[in-house]
């Protein structure tokens, strides 16, 4: 079970982090802010890339990961649930 | 029984508002803990929604036995008092009353199951297999109920208290005083033996524990 929240918890970091950035933001400073090793942070892109919540893109000729709709959508959601999660001591 | 019969009349159509007030907080909960099971994925927010499910089911119950007594008697006064049915709305209120208890009990017990993060499923059982006991011992008495739901409240609101002292979070301050009202009910309850009066105060806590509980998660949520 706590590995599964980890991996939440780590994808909530992701996410805040592109979002925190404008909702873009280039792959050395996605690194740096998530704080995971190159290979991690690749298995979680492809991961996002996958279901949708993040895009890859170029921005001055520079690759970017940009944050979806539905990337949005999770943080809000996820949000939601940490704070009834908190509250309730689950 | 006490619950029905020492209550005053004008008290009635009270409890059934109170029912439903309480079944539609209930459901509030339950939407939010699938919500959070759709997101996460973790069993704790299904077991947490369940809790709550149970909760909700046993408020339907109890709302209509309450409905039911309610036109049984309208029947005996008004329409036809010479027709008595009184074994057959004694036998609907164990009935319901049974099936009340049990869906309460089994909640309070999913949900210390949860307050104290069991990750073995064989407490909560054996905690399930008590509720039921004590369920089946409730047809004649009402005091073991009352005890097992106090017992059951008392162990959740101080770990609500520990969860508050920990996250120091508005919400989780709030949740632990909602579930000290709820654990103040049974109490009033089992007082109301020796002071039926005890049993409108009973009723009165339950209903601001809800309150308390609809606006916890209305800030959570909005």
């Amino acid at each position: 079970m706590s590995e599964r929240r980890n991996q939440l918890e780590i994808i909530y970091d992701i996410l805040e982090a592109i979002q925190n950035k404008g909702g873009i933001i280039r792959p050395t400073h996605l690194l740096y802010k998530s704080n995971l090793s190159h290979a991690r942070m690749k298995e979680y892109i492809e991961q996002l890339t996958g279901k949708g919540m993040i895009t890859a893109t170029e921005r001055n000729d520079k690759p970017h990961f940009a944050i979806t709709e539905q990337g949005i959508k999770f943080l809000v959601d996820y949000k939601k649930v940490r704070e009834l999660t908190e509250a309730f001591g689950l | 029984m006490v619950a029905i019969v020492a209550m005053p009349e004008w008290y009635k159509g009270l409890t059934i508002l109170l029912e439903i007030f309480t079944m539609l907080v209930a459901f509030g909960v339950v939407y939010a803990g699938v919500h959070a099971f759709k997101v996460t994925r973790q069993r704790k927010h299904l077991y947490f929604a369940i809790a709550f499910g149970l909760l909700s089911a046993s408020f339907i119950g109890r709302l209509f036995v309450q409905l039911t007594l309610a036109l049984e008697e309208f029947n005996q006064r008004i329409v036809s008092p010479a027709i008595a049915t009184a074994g057959l709305q004694e036998n609907f209120f164990s009935l319901g009353h049974v099936t009340y208890i049990w869906l309460v009990l089994a909640a309070y017990a999913i949900l210390m199951g949860l307050a104290f993060k069991w990750e073995r499923k064989r407490e909560v059982g054996v905690l399930l297999a008590l509720t039921t006991v004590v369920a089946a011992t409730s047809t004649t008495l009402s005091w073991p109920f009352y005890m097992a739901s106090l017992a059951l409240l008392f162990c959740i609101a101080v770990q609500h208290f520990l969860n508050f002292k920990e996250r120091r979070a508005n919400s989780a301050y709030w949740i632990f005083f909602a579930f000290t009202l709820l654990t103040l009910e049974p109490l009033l309850y089992l007082l109301a033996f020796f002071m039926p009066e005890l049993i409108a105060a009973g009723y009165v806590v339950r209903l601001i524990a809800y309150v308390v509980i609809l606006r916890t998660l209305w800030k959570v949520l909005a």
